[in-house]
């Protein structure tokens, strides 16, 4: 489905986000990008459907290379993408919401006179019910809780009707329960529809619980790639550092303690 | 010596204002530059107390020649009272419809190119810097007097400001919703529509009402230059030294622009 070779990114001020990642994504996995933030993981998110354009390497989605706008835009139109911090637009009634990831599906002229065709509206109502906010449909999307809210860019982001789930720490601004429900009805989605789901978290424990396979990310390179089981205490210690991940004279890893004052 | 440049109030050592000589010596020198930028001033302007106590009997004068008003010329003014608002009225509309392709091109975040980004931004700064009056006259050469250069030079002028101020609460919108769309596949206008335009709207109307009540005064003034509204009565009755029916034209603006700024802040409180 998605094939990334030798990906690199090195932002305007010299920080060298990705460093060379080769990753094949099959349909219908559930992967889960596992990292300490500022491992890349958002980076190579938005890499994937062009949100950050790559200084290097290749993506090949659905057999072939992504080039070009048009071909961006088709591609986005096949990926959703699930925020850290929701990204609803607020002062928008939760169905709204939901109906922007019909956008790229509608008529340019009619959607931006706020018109959508009545299946459209229904297929919309159809996804909130999905994530259990039916009855929230008309209610301001900032009135909703930020549980609520990111089921919503979940809705959003099924409206679209796409065959993979990009989510961004979806679940890194909920309490843990909200947390759990999210991710969840992510694996559902995967389960049911056949979505292949790739999702960047930075807690071991929901990622060992719901990953089928597991990529560890630092310092933007690719450091772990599990499928299946529980982490190692060696893998973990790869991707968050400590006396196994550079030799054993690393053990007390001062570099990492920032006594600077915020 | 570094700790002084830190901003942060509470981590700033506590020492005495005199402390530090150079400080101190910066501080007497910038008195000094400002005292002697107000000095400069006052002789350009001829500031003169004793002139102005001298006048003051001359305004007394004035004062007592204006009063009481002249209540007989009100059901003449009623025809340029209703002209002035008309003024207002369509100066702001037409302000608004020139603003949303300015504004649009003058935000960093949204322009096309740079190029048109900086191109519209002076064209704003540049429309903002000229005053009404002086687009009223230029227009009053061009189409002759009467309300319409009126309408023309409040709209001129009005455009600076509304498009400055749209590009600036453009530029400062949260970016998360448009990063949301643009990755859905979204367009470029349909996420304006779906992802700015919701989180301006409520800040642009109430800058569009502010602007109103502003263009309703200026719109007093402008018949001063023959660019219709009250202000010409204002003018004329000025020039033949009939002030108390000045008086009145005075009033009368008094009450239409307390009026405006009434409809204007309810209108606001219904929407917001």
């Amino acid at each position: 489905m998605i094939a990334i070779r030798d990906l690199r990114k090195e932002f305007g001020n010299g920080t060298k986000a990705l460093r060379g990642i080769d990753l094949t994504i099959a349909s219908g996995q559930f992967t889960v990008l596992l990292g300490p933030s500022g491992a890349g993981k958002s980076t190579l998110l938005r890499c994937i459907n062009g949100l950050v354009k790559p200084s290097g390497g290749e993506i090949f989605f659905a057999g072939s290379a992504v080039h070009g706008v048009k071909q961006l835009e088709d591609v986005r139109r096949q990926m959703g993408m699930i925020f850290q911090q929701f990204n609803l637009v607020k002062r928008l009634s939760v169905i709204e919401n939901v109906l922007c990831g019909r956008l790229a599906h509608s008529n340019v002229f009619a959607s931006c006179l706020k018109l959508f065709p009545q299946q459209d509206i229904e297929y919309a109502l159809h996804c909130l019910n999905r994530v259990g906010l039916s009855e929230k449909a008309y209610q301001r999307a900032d009135q909703l809780s930020g549980g609520q809210q990111q089921r919503v860019g979940i809705a959003r982001a099924l409206a679209q009707n796409p065959k993979v789930i990009l989510a961004d720490e979806p679940v890194a601004s909920l309490d843990p329960r909200s947390a759990d429900r999210v991710m969840s009805i992510l694996r559902e989605i995967n389960r049911d529809d056949g979505i292949t789901v790739i999702v960047s978290l930075h807690n071991i424990e929901l990622a060992s619980k719901y990953a089928e396979r597991i990529v560890g990310l630092r310092d933007g390179a690719l450091v772990v790639d599990k499928s299946g089981g529980a982490l190692t205490p060696w893998e973990v210690e790869r991707i968050y550092g400590g006396k196994y991940a550079d030799g054993a004279d690393d053990c007390c890893d001062f570099k990492q303690v920032n006594y600077a004052p915020a | 010596m570094p700790l002084r440049k830190n901003p942060s109030l509470a981590l700033r050592p506590i020492t005495p204002w005199f402390g530090d000589a150079q400080v101190v010596m910066r501080r007497l020198l910038l008195l000094a530059v400002l005292v002697a930028i107000y000095v400069w001033s006052a002789f350009g302007t001829n500031l003169n107390v004793a002139e102005l106590i001298r006048g003051i009997p001359q305004l007394g004068d004035i004062i007592s020649r204006m009063l009481p008003p002249n209540l007989n010329i009100l059901p003449r003014l009623v025809g340029p009272t209703v002209e002035t608002l008309q003024i207002s009225i369509w100066g702001t509309t037409l302000a608004i419809i020139f603003t949303i392709p300015f504004g649009l091109a003058a935000a960093r975040n949204i322009a096309p190119h740079p190029l048109i980004y900086k191109a519209s931004r002076f064209i704003l700064n540049a429309t903002r810097s000229i005053s009404e009056i002086i687009f009223a006259l230029v227009f009053v050469a061009a189409v002759g007097l009467g309300p319409f250069p009126g309408v023309l030079a409040l709209a001129f002028h009005s455009v600076g400001m509304l498009g400055k101020f749209l590009a600036d609460s453009i530029e400062n919108i949260d970016s998360g919703p448009v990063e949301a769309l643009v990755a859905t596949g979204a367009s470029k206008w349909q996420v304006i529509i779906y992802a700015i335009v919701p989180q301006i709207l409520p800040e642009f109307v109430t800058l569009c009402l502010y602007r109103w009540e502003l263009n309703f005064r200026s719109a007093t003034i402008l018949g001063i230059v023959g660019a219709g509204g009250i202000g010409f009565e204002l003018i004329t009755s000025m020039r033949l030294f009939k002030y108390q029916d000045m008086t009145t034209v005075l009033i009368v603006v008094l009450v239409m622009v307390s009026i405006v700024d009434y409809i204007s802040s309810w209108v606001r409180s219904k929407i917001i």
